[in-house]
């Protein structure tokens, strides 16, 4: 049915972006995730002279319904760009979204909210994956050359 | 040409040159020009946030140089340019005009300056003018269209006039002193440049920075360091709009203290006075400066009316402090203060506190009316190197119903039933992996009702450490260690009182495979528990065959593995990825009896099934035998977007759940998890919907929830929610129902309505309701709210409703930058709120 393993078609990471730069603000697992990811396409990482993969900013949001038996919803939002060499963009802003939800009652859980903690690494690992896998489509929209 | 040394010039002669040749330079050494134009725009800069005199260091030497001050032919741009007028300016004097606004108010030297400071004895200055004459007997005399400039500085005028020592400088005709982000101009001036005095007749001024402009009657500069304004006004407001200005009377600077004061200020909204002070000192320094925040008027069927004026002072660099007095009618004065400081040796921190004497609404659980309402918090952190640090974070607060009742946010319901004493030493070495801290932590407590004593949280001493090394894509080593104390007293016989030691290790290693077609996760580690118990058995005997220093020691495997499909149907990409999860852990200990310290179910989820974790803290260590099944299917377009997903799982467990919290909770026998699905799609940019679903073994819907989300980027959005949990014993569910819903519609220029729902379907009741205006008039914004909500621990079925009505009105420029109370609690109740609002204003 036309199925093939990844990596071994034409869906393997474009040419263009086998050597790449990874910058992302200091602070968060979202780095360190990121390159686990590029790694495991075979992406030289930090190749001086090669394109960059922005992300230009990494936001927690938080929701949470009112009530002592309550819902609490975590997630992260994470906008990146591809960038050249000197730091032009070469790709429009996308932001990318995460989010978790769970139950947490108030009344009788006698710690603070731990649960958000361990669904942290979850959140940043799937941002991740949208990341590494929308770049690796290179199919995301490209700027006017002339700008 | 012209020599600029001749005493005379043939007035044909001139004008043959000002045909020919615009630009006559001439050098005035001891001209310095930058203390009469420092001079104006401290005295102005005082009023906004930021001083006009912005560090201007980060220079991009690639820009054109067109700007007036190194350029003497460069036309001298300032006033207020709307849109049309500003896309015919050389881009390096653009503004980026707010969504609100028509246009934006310039100078001619823009703040970005591409010019590098440099001192004034080290600038050369250039001159320029239609004519120059020059007499060594009577002075010098520039005019038509003079210009005096050195980089980021200049001096225009109709005509400038210099006594033969060059010590005094007379401008008269269109004066304009100009810095980056600065331009102050008028009739005439005049300054003495040997003892630094000077004056400048009705000038008015333009900071672009903080779209600050103004005027006064006098600028005067007394002698070296006083400078005096009279009269002043100043707004960030357009032209011909109604907006607010602030007024006063004399504002004296002196740069030898630091210090301004300012006499008989007053702030205006149209041609209204509404706030007075008659005296007001403030340093002049920095670059943040004295004055009122955002005020909020509510109005709350609790409190009456509530009108609270937050006032910055500005005291120091790196010290300053917020007063907030506050009026609530039915109960009285009310004083908040908070004090901030940053120290080079001792870290920084905030300390804030409130205080309302006798409130005489308020009855305490004990009967006792007139009560003080108080509240005191002090936080501290420090940096001692890239290793170590530290916090302190202490908060005592009077009684149980002060946040709800008199809390200085807005934002309520607060469900603070405990107010945290810590104090924490971190240490992170990421070059070992290794990270810990050293804490002790206590409560106090606010709430004896509401909650039994076997339900809060112990205090504890805790050392905790982590060490984490190795690659996400080979071998991994893993430990941890968390060894603590903790401490609860039991009075209300609720339980027995265990108190005790708990040390927790965990040592592991993990080889993460990772490749484009897949992944293959192997961890083995193992898990000890140990406790000192010093249970009061007195109160509660022990359960049989409890020994008192319980131990358990579980290893544990998992085994995390998945394969990536792709195809390609038609202009999208299609894939199929199957994930195998498999974990392993014995179940050795009978561990429903150990001390519970801080350790809870973990609440159910589609995620969920893939963890090996059914608590969440140390005090149990998993029995597992579980592989669960998963696949997913997604599509993406052209633009690598994901468009649609659904994955399925299936947990199979090979074995009973035998460790619980309690004793009393049920042991999991179920041989399936029951289905769980997961899918999510994005119709376009615009409209995304996700939605889960958990099926119990025997077939019934466990737990499921949908959110439909649309927002567009003319700021409109809508999102509904709606959140069903059955109850489960076995998975310590409790049920609950819930649908939520939340908008923004804009609706007419910078005019929206906002609004967001949670109703609760078990209880039939509406748990919160907001709806509210909000409008943007540029230099000023308004926003009004109703709301109707019960707090977190609320029984709706005793207690009212909390009505309130909330008005806050912001003066761009004068108030802080930061969110305010009500762009908390939108971004709280509205999802997707932050995103909007930036595309909002940036529109």
């Amino acid at each position: 049915c036309g199925f093939h393993l990844r990596g071994s078609g034409n869906f393997a990471m474009p040419e263009a972006y086998r050597n790449l730069q990874v910058i992302v603000p200091e602070g968060t697992q979202l780095n360190a995730w990121i390159r686990a990811e590029l790694t495991a396409l075979n992406v030289k990482l930090d190749v001086s002279g090669s394109p960059r993969l922005h992300v230009l900013a990494v936001r927690p949001t938080r929701q949470e319904l009112t009530g002592s038996l309550t819902e609490i919803q975590i997630g992260v939002e994470a906008d990146y760009r591809l960038e050249n060499a000197n730091g032009e963009a070469i790709t429009t802003t996308r932001t990318v979204t995460s989010r978790r939800s769970y139950q947490y009652n108030r009344n009788t859980v006698s710690i603070s909210d731990q649960q958000s903690t361990m669904l942290q690494t979850e959140l940043y690992q799937d941002a991740a994956r949208q990341i590494v896998r929308q770049v690796s489509t290179g199919r995301l929209p490209e700027l006017q050359a002339a700008s | 040409g012209n020599d600029s040394s001749s005493p005379y010039s043939d007035r044909d002669d001139q004008r043959k040159a000002k045909s020919h040749s615009k630009t006559d330079y001439l050098k005035l050494r001891r001209f310095k020009l930058h203390n009469l134009a420092f001079a104006i725009g401290l005295a102005s800069a005082v009023l906004a946030e930021q001083s006009a005199f912005a560090d201007t260091s980060t220079n991009n030497q690639n820009n054109t140089q067109s700007t007036p001050d190194t350029n003497p032919d460069a036309p001298l741009n300032y006033g207020f340019y709307d849109r049309q007028q500003l896309a015919q300016l050389p881009a390096e004097q653009r503004i980026k005009v707010p969504a609100a606004c028509r246009g934006v108010w310039i100078t001619p030297i823009p703040t970005n300056s591409s010019q590098p400071n440099v001192p004034v004895d080290q600038s050369d200055t250039k001159t320029r003018s239609d004519y120059a004459y020059y007499d060594p007997k009577e002075g010098s005399v520039l005019t038509g269209n003079v210009r005096i400039s050195q980089p980021n500085r200049l001096l225009s005028a109709d005509k400038v006039a210099l006594n033969p020592e060059q010590t005094v400088a007379t401008a008269t005709g269109n004066v304009k002193i100009a810095n980056p982000g600065f331009v102050t101009y008028g009739e005439s001036g005049v300054y003495n440049l040997d003892t630094q005095t000077g004056s400048i007749k009705n000038p008015k001024f333009i900071m672009s920075d903080r779209q600050g402009h103004g005027e006064a009657s006098d600028v005067i500069r007394e002698n070296d360091h006083l400078t005096r304004i009279m009269d002043s006004v100043y707004s960030t407001c357009e032209p011909d709009t109604i907006g607010w200005k602030l007024k006063s009377r004399k504002l004296d600077l002196n740069q030898e203290t630091g210090r301004g004061v300012a006499r008989d200020a007053k702030l205006y909204i149209g041609q209204v006075p509404i706030f007075y002070t008659p005296y007001f000192n403030f340093p002049i320094d920095g670059r943040r400066s004295s004055g009122v925040l955002i005020p909020t008027v509510r109005y709350t069927s609790n409190n009456g009316f509530d009108l609270a004026v937050p006032y910055y002072l500005n005291l120091a660099p790196n010290y300053d402090a917020t007063v907030t007095p506050r009026i609530i009618t039915n109960r009285g004065p009310m004083l908040g203060g908070e004090f901030r400081f940053l120290t080079e040796n001792f870290g920084s921190g905030i300390i804030n506190g409130a205080f309302l004497p006798n409130d005489s609404k308020y009855i305490d659980d004990a009967g006792r009316k007139d009560q003080d309402r108080k509240e005191l918090t002090f936080q501290h952190s420090m940096v001692f190197n890239p290793h170590w640090s530290s916090f302190v974070n202490l908060n005592y607060v009077s009684d149980k119903d002060y946040f709800s009742d008199v809390g200085q946010s807005i934002i309520g319901p607060t469900s603070t039933l405990t107010m945290e004493r810590s104090a924490t030493l971190n240490y992170n070495n990421s070059d070992w992996g290794l990270s810990g801290y050293l804490r002790g932590l206590d409560y106090q407590r606010l709430d004896d009702k509401t909650v039994t004593d076997i339900n809060r949280p112990y205090g504890r001493i805790q050392l905790h450490l982590d060490y984490d090394q190795g690659s996400l894509n080979g071998w991994q080593r893993f430990a941890t260690n968390d060894t603590g104390y903790f401490q609860r007293d039991i009075t209300d016989g609720s339980g027995p009182e265990t108190n005790g030691l708990r040390q927790y290790n965990v040592a592991g290693i993990k080889y993460n495979f990772r490749d484009a077609g897949g992944y293959a996760i192997p961890s083995l580690s193992v898990r000890t528990l140990f406790y000192q118990d010093q249970t009061d058995y007195q109160t509660n005997k022990p359960a049989t065959g409890v020994s008192e220093s319980p131990t358990a020691i579980v290893p544990q495997f998992t085994f995390d593995s998945g394969l990536i499909f792709e195809r390609d149907a038609g202009s999208y990409l299609q894939t199929l990825e199957p994930r195998f999860f498999y974990a392993y852990s014995p179940y050795v200990q009978k561990q429903s009896a150990f001390p519970v310290f801080d350790t809870t179910y973990a609440s159910n989820g589609y995620e969920q099934l893939f963890s090996p974790s059914r608590f969440i803290g140390m005090d149990r260590l998993d029995d597992n035998n579980f592989a669960t099944l998963g696949i997913t299917n997604r599509f993406y377009d052209s633009n690598g977007l994901e468009r649609f997903r659904i994955g399925v799982a299936d947990r199979l467990y090979f074995s009973d759940r035998k460790t619980r919290l309690a004793q009393t909770d049920a042991i999991g026998t179920s041989s399936s998890s029951g289905p769980g699905v997961e899918i999510g799609a994005a119709w376009n940019k615009n409209l995304t919907v996700d939605s889960s679903a958990l099926w119990t073994p025997s077939g019934n819907l466990s737990t499921s929830s949908t959110a439909i989300h649309y927002a567009t980027d003319s700021g409109r959005v809508t999102s509904l929610g709606y959140i069903f949990r059955r109850n489960v014993t076995e998975d310590n569910q409790i049920a609950s129902r819930q649908a939520t819903a939340s908008f923004i519609q804009p609706v007419y220029n910078n005019f929206r309505v906002l609004g967001s729902v949670q109703y609760d379907l078990l209880q039939r009741v509406t748990r919160d309701a907001l709806v509210g205006i909000d409008y943007d008039a540029c230099c000023w914004s308004i926003a009004l709210f109703g709301r109707s909500y019960y707090n977190d621990f609320d029984d709706p079925k005793v207690t009212d409703a909390h009505r309130s009505v909330v008005l806050q009105i912001t003066f761009k420029g004068l108030a802080s930058n930061s969110d305010s109370n009500l762009a908390t609690l939108l971004k709280q109740k509205i999802y997707g709120f932050t995103q909007v609002d930036s595309t909002w204003q940036n529109r």
